[in-house]
């Protein structure tokens, strides 16, 4: 197949597909509805690492839990969740949107976990940094 | 007698026929409400890691044409164009992925560039184009030279391997659950692949065939889908992110930090390079051995049941 064919094929093939998948909305984000919920994400996902208290965005994006092991995250990636083990090995930034957690995790290098107001965003630095 | 012999580019003519599913696919999901589900940047992460794989796959043809052009001059046979030797050829060739494949589960080097087909949480058909960009780098590409000794040309090895890739794509699908028995028995099919996706205990490593399952049940590695635990799909630790150069390059940028940190021997060094992924010096990760263990003593009563025999050593 000449490159000139190839080219556009490949390009609007996965605009289109795109746009397809975004029009017809067949999943929707994943909403993290209680801390029961967290909880019980955490422990699928990390079996060997008891969590002990969770924090829920106002948003239902984004959970801080306290582990035996520090730190960790729970969090919707799209229509799934996500999990990270932290521990100690993070920093907090402030953001225009919320705070911004640096992993040196190459693989979720940044969360960033959306707090709207001034007062949330302090009150989430405080409880992030009673977790180190 | 062959010196000649060429054959169409069958991956590049699919591409019209793999968006064209993708959109059959995405429909019936909707119509039906089941079948599948499909997330707007995952689905993107997959298909722009297609069209990489395709890039450079056409930049470095000439790897593979030379290492095959080069073996082909030490060839002890001419087997010629002829039909059954293509289909022979088909059937090898897919041997010879079955083992491609299974190194690329238990030897981290090549699972290093096979990952990426790995790393989503979905399986849709645009899971099947969510291929690798570094093949290459992993030198998989000698497996090939016994059949192309053996009088096989390299333009029909590089054929039938295509039309391998082009069968793997309709597998990837929660749309079909079933195929009847008879072709569930000797073709890898939806249900048997979604198996191999799984990030269960039950699941890691299992069914590395391209079409013919029957490789898997000859060199014991088939696990059937059981209705009781429904697959759950991605990694062992799943990705964090939807950009694909990280998507594409993780593991090695991993691998490379364990290779390289100090204080550890070169034996260490080594087996993080081609040991098993999860092997780590101070055991500080779980091998698919110690995964399927871990579960095993959390769930005593699953012992035995398929893909967690105890003892099994079968990799992720």
């Amino acid at each position: 197949m000449p490159f000139s064919v190839l080219l556009p094929l490949v390009v609007f093939g996965i605009l289109g597909a795109v746009l397809l998948i975004k029009w017809l909305r067949l999943t929707p984000d994943l909403v993290l509805e209680t801390p029961e919920q967290v909880l019980d994400l955490w422990q699928h996902f990390n079996p060997e690492i008891p969590a002990r208290t969770v924090h829920l965005n106002a948003a239902r994006s984004h959970a801080l839990v306290e582990t035996a092991g520090g730190l960790g995250v729970v969090w919707s990636f799209g229509a799934d969740p996500m999990t990270r083990l932290l521990g100690t090995r993070w920093e907090v930034k402030e953001t225009t949107q919320g705070v911004r957690l640096i992993t040196h995790d190459f693989t979720a290098p940044a969360i960033d976990i959306p707090l709207p107001h001034d007062v949330q965003r302090k009150q989430w630095r405080i409880s992030l940094e009673s977790l180190r | 007698m062959t010196a000649n012999l060429s054959y169409p580019d069958v991956v590049a003519l699919s591409v019209p026929m793999f968006v064209a599913a993708i959109v059959v696919e995405l429909v019936f999901i909707k119509l039906k409400g089941h079948g599948g589900r499909y997330e707007v940047r995952d689905a993107l992460t997959s298909l722009l890691l297609g069209a990489g794989n395709v890039a450079v796959g056409i930049a470095l043809a000439f790897v593979v044409w030379g290492f095959f052009g080069w073996l082909w001059q030490y060839r002890l046979l001419d087997l010629g164009p002829g039909i059954w030797v293509v289909v022979l050829a088909f059937v090898l060739d897919d041997l010879r992925y079955y083992w491609v494949h299974r190194f690329g589960h238990r030897v981290r080097w090549v699972w290093a560039s096979h990952v990426n087909h790995h790393s989503s949480q979905h399986y849709n058909l645009t899971t099947a184009l969510r291929q690798t960009w570094t093949g290459h780098l992993t030198m998989m590409m000698v497996l090939s030279a016994p059949m192309i000794l053996l009088g096989f040309h390299p333009a029909m090895i590089i054929f039938v391997g295509g039309v391998n890739l082009i069968y793997q794509f309709w597998i990837h699908t929660e749309a079909i659950v079933k195929m009847p028995a008879w072709f569930e028995a000797v073709m890898n099919t939806p249900s048997h692949h979604r198996v191999h996706h799984g990030r269960n205990a039950r699941y890691l490593d299992a069914n590395y065939a391209g079409v013919f399952i029957v490789w898997d049940k000859m060199f014991r590695t088939f696990v059937a889908e059981d209705d009781a635990e429904k697959v759950e799909y991605g990694l062992v630790d799943n990705l964090g992110t939807f950009n694909p150069l990280r998507v594409a390059f993780h593991e090695w940028w991993g691998l490379l930090r364990d290779v390289f940190q100090p204080g550890i021997s070169l034996r260490a060094r080594l087996m993080y390079a081609f040991a098993p992924p999860g092997w780590s010096h101070d055991g500080s990760r779980d091998t698919t051995a110690a995964i399927k263990a871990k579960h095993l003593a959390r769930h005593p009563e699953q012992a035995g049941q398929p893909g967690l025999q105890v003892g099994s050593d079968r990799s992720r």
